[in-house]
């Protein structure tokens, strides 16, 4: 999909009203950003609007995440182990030492 | 040039010119000190003068309640607050970045490697053949190793271009927190200038109900939701009459039975139209 982020007043009236007016073309729509369909017509909208109002729209192409695909298994059983921890305030860093879990340092340096 | 038109008797107050040969923007002009020839010996107008000294039915009742509010010298907080937000806002510099050139010479590069690369793949292909018939490849080869070097140079374009465009994207994104910012200040400029307008019309909301009480016809003033309902010229009337404008009120509204009847109504000096 096409995510359209607005940063101005201006920019974020046009992107609204460009929803309001294509319904159809609007996949979600949360405050000043959009998510557009993958169309022609989607890619019409943005690129209207950025043409508007240059660098304070914001375009970017998303896909939906398939970890099983695109995450290492290590990342994704940090993840599961993580979320089922005992104890709540644990952060992440504590929780992950001494166990096989990656720590959040060498994750922030690995691309995906 | 010294107009007059059929005096009231209280003189200076209350002039009628309807039948004076002298148009709505000379004497406009003239109270405003304004024109080439024509002299007042009215006080000077105040700035607000411009908003409300002709009371009609042109500009929104609330904005002249709010122009009536800011003649009397009211300074709500909310102002203050206003203006500081206006000043950060100013503050803020935003640089300009244009990724579009990268964006174009990256896609450029990408669709020339692609086209090189099949270039290649078909020079091969024809050395190949003439290779396999035992036909003169001299000629093939050279076009194999022209296309080669230029599938190589293009190659090389493709990861300048690359890098540009990382550079232009990196760069956008580090704008984008000031953008942000300025979005946020925008706003809250709009709602300080909200919440301005809000406490101005209210401190005038008595004064309002009274002068409307002493002008024909009929206007309301409500604090929530904020506005003026009724009569537009009775409105403006009573915003003519709270406000602090030094000079006449140009009366045209024909609301009254006499220029003396107005300047009394509207407690104000009153040029009638």
């Amino acid at each position: 999909m096409l995510l359209v982020a607005t940063y101005s007043r201006e920019a974020r009236t046009s992107l609204r009203n460009a929803c309001r007016s294509h319904e159809s073309a609007v996949r979600r729509q949360f405050g000043r950003a959009a998510l557009l369909a993958e169309t022609e017509f989607g890619a019409f909208l943005a690129l209207r609007l950025r043409e508007k109002h240059g660098a304070d729209v914001q375009i970017e192409h998303t896909s939906p995440l398939n970890e099983y695909a695109a995450v290492p298994e290590e990342i994704r059983e940090a993840a599961t182990a993580y979320a089922d921890r005992d104890q709540p305030s644990t952060p992440y860093a504590k929780f992950a030492t001494g166990t096989d879990h990656p720590d959040p340092t060498t994750m922030r340096d690995r691309e995906l | 040039m010294r107009v007059s038109g059929e005096e009231a008797a209280d003189g200076d107050r209350a002039i009628d010119l309807r039948g004076a040969p002298i148009s709505l923007d000379t004497v406009r002009a003239a109270i405003q000190r304004n024109h080439p020839t024509v002299r007042t010996e009215y006080p000077e107008p105040t700035r607000w003068w411009p908003t409300l000294g002709i009371p009609r039915d042109d500009a929104a009742p609330l904005d002249r309640l709010v122009a009536a509010a800011r003649s009397r010298g009211q300074y709500p907080p909310a102002e203050r607050a206003l203006a500081a937000a206006q000043r950060e806002l100013r503050e803020i510099t935003v640089e300009r970045v244009d990724t579009d050139g990268t964006r174009r010479r990256l896609a450029d590069a990408g669709s020339e490697v692609e086209r090189l690369r099949e270039e290649v793949a078909t020079a091969r292909g024809r050395l190949q053949s003439r290779q396999e018939m035992g036909a003169d490849t001299a000629e093939a080869e050279a076009a194999l190793d022209d296309a080669v070097r230029r599938l190589s140079e293009a190659e090389t374009e493709r990861v300048a271009a690359e890098q540009a465009h990382d550079a232009a994207q990196r760069r956008a994104r580090e704008t984008r927190a000031a953008r942000e910012r300025r979005l946020r200040l925008q706003d809250r400029v709009a709602n300080r200038r909200r919440d301005t307008r809000h406490a101005l019309a209210a401190s005038v909301e008595d004064a309002f109900a009274a002068a409307v009480d002493a002008l024909p016809g009929e206007a309301t003033f409500s604090i929530d939701p904020l506005g003026v309902e009724g009569d537009e010229v009775t409105a403006a009337l009573a915003a003519a009459r709270i406000a602090d404008l030094r000079a006449p009120v140009i009366d045209t509204t024909r609301r009254f039975e006499s220029a003396s009847a107005g300047a009394e109504a509207l407690d104000a000096p009153v040029v009638r139209l």
